[in-house]
């Protein structure tokens, strides 16, 4: 049966660097977006098993793995399980190495799933103080029992607004500081 | 009349003036009779000769390091030590770092000197020293070619190099150079064993250390400090010592200033790290067990350097691990964390590869 193969040594650099590409050389975010992402991506495409071998090169920082396996959940959204389906490790000279990389995956998996959860929890209590403003007669409060999407877009527009003024101010501070 | 002497304006003026040239005229004279009374009964080509070579640095910040110039074993004779030259730094003031008293140097405390050296003269503040009576302690001093630098001019460079063809080599860079870190070891282990072997346990934690420095020193901007690591070839002993520095905020500043600044980080929450945690010293000791997870970006997936870096000595890759940052000094073979009693601005890392090393066969 064929497979793909992914070795760091040949494919990418004998010494693997930081986490991004701003911080050094043969970073794990420039390893994941020109080698391990388009072999990988192909490979759960054609549901073919892929083989990625970490031995031979200089060693590697734990932000250099994290990034380049976490991020293809993290980044690329694709699925924690296909991956461990269809992805062997090879690293002879450092055991450790395959757990670091599983829990790394794991744990990108687990993030991505809580960023769902505490999505469901945001709209969720969107719609219960909808219907309660609905439903419920408030005293001195006077609540429009129809949706006009005017309204909605102004409110949508209004909350990016202040999010982006906010995050442009915090940045600008933290430049000053 | 003129002006000067018939308003009441211009009379204060004028008084003031004389006044400032009277105090003037007091101290040259003082200087004058100081000098006269030292250049008694001295020929003139004597005094020419005292003038030019015994006294050059008169006008210069004398600085006495410490007897024991080790960051390992005088941690808080070191700190303060860099603390002393650090205010005359940041006031720009000349200095004279005395080495004369100095009894024992070690290899960890030539990337201090060299370093703080570089920042001086690339900053344009004179900067200069002697050498120590101390024989073995003048040997190590002579060996880092810190005489060669101390009268080099330096500019404000991102990369520097310093000691090459010596057994003392320093680097010194923003960035993380994995690159750099390969050459090293490489060199390392011709030393330790003989042939060109891989210490992957070296390399990761030259790259955590390298990536922590790039992102965490200055709590401003990323990239901001260097990182200065300098490695020692113990040709005899088979034995090669890495010692990393950088004078960014320290790790527990670092982790504070970025909790400070989140929205979330209140009074009560420092009450409950400090009935939870204890001092420092504990603190780093559960970060470095992986017991307890920190990072100054927020982000879950960053902050597993630190106990990268332990495991790596828990694997016998590397050996005599010790960290020295703001108020706490780890010696994590001896399973030891203190509380120094004056913090260090920076992060000090100190470690040793021998023959007993995890190690790979085989170039890359």
């Amino acid at each position: 049966m064929e497979k793909i193969e992914i070795n760091v040594l040949k494919h990418f650099s004998p010494t693997p660097g930081p986490r991004y590409i701003h911080e050094g050389k043969f970073s794990g975010e420039l390893f994941r977006q020109t080698v391990l992402y388009p072999k990988v991506s192909e490979a759960i495409e054609n549901n073919i098993p892929f083989e990625v071998n970490l031995d031979q090169t200089a060693g590697y920082g734990t932000s250099f793995l994290e990034e380049s396996f976490g991020g293809l959940i993290r980044i690329h959204n694709l699925s924690y399980d296909k991956i461990m389906s269809l992805m062997t490790l090879i690293s002879n000279e450092e055991d450790y190495l395959i757990d670091d990389v599983n829990e790394y995956l794991k744990d990108a998996d687990e993030e991505s799933k809580n960023k769902l959860i505490q999505l469901g929890i945001y709209v969720i209590l969107i719609a219960f103080g909808y219907a309660i403003a609905r439903f419920v007669n408030l005293p001195y409060f006077e609540v429009s029992k129809t949706i006009d999407i005017s309204n909605v877009i102004t409110l949508i527009v209004t909350a990016w607004l202040a999010i982006l003024i906010t995050t442009v101010f915090e940045k600008q501070n933290n430049d000053y500081q | 009349m003129k002006k000067l002497y018939t308003t009441s304006e211009h009379k204060e003026q004028n008084l003031r003036r004389a006044r400032r040239s009277f105090r003037r005229r007091l101290v040259f004279k003082e200087y004058k009779t100081k000098k006269n009374r030292a250049d008694q009964g001295i020929s003139r080509p004597q005094r020419e000769y005292k003038r030019k070579f015994e006294e050059p640095f008169r006008n210069y910040k004398r600085i006495h390091a410490p007897e024991i110039l080790s960051f390992i074993d005088n941690p808080v004779g070191v700190v303060e030590f860099i603390a002393e030259l650090k205010k005359h730094y940041d006031e720009k003031k000349k200095v004279f770092v005395v080495l004369n008293d100095v009894k024992t140097i070690t290899y960890d405390a030539i990337v201090v000197l060299l370093s703080i050296m570089v920042k001086f003269k690339a900053n344009r503040i004179d900067f200069n020293g002697d050498f120590p009576v101390n024989q073995n302690a003048r040997e190590i001093l002579t060996e880092s070619k810190f005489l060669k630098y101390l009268y080099q001019h330096f500019k404000e460079e991102e990369r520097y190099e310093l000691g090459q063809k010596s057994s003392i080599h320093t680097h010194a860079w923003k960035d993380v150079d994995a690159e750099l870190g390969n050459e090293l070891i490489k060199n390392a282990s011709k030393t330790v064993w003989g042939n060109e072997r891989r210490c992957q346990g070296v390399q990761r934690t030259l790259i955590e250390l390298m990536l922590n420095t790039n992102n965490h020193a200055d709590d401003s901007k990323k990239g901001e400090k260097h990182w200065w690591l300098s490695v020692h070839h113990d040709k005899i002993n088979g034995r090669v010592s890495f010692a990393f520095i950088d004078f960014g905020v320290g790790v527990f500043t670092s982790l504070s200033n970025k909790r400070h600044g989140s929205k979330f980080f209140g009074i009560l929450d420092k009450l409950k790290e400090k009935v939870k945690y204890g001092n420092n010293a504990e603190l780093l000791r559960l970060i470095m067990d992986g017991t307890l997870h920190r990072t100054a970006t927020g982000k879950p997936y960053h902050g597993k350097g630190l106990p990268g870096i332990n495991k790596v000595r828990e694997r016998n890759q590397i050996n005599n691990l010790n960290i020295i940052t703001n108020n706490v000094h780890a010696n994590l073979n001896s399973n030891e964390y203190n509380v120094l009693p004056k913090s260090f601005s920076g992060t000090f890392v100190y470690w040793e590869l021998n023959n007993q090393n995890v190690n790979c066969y085989g170039e890359n």
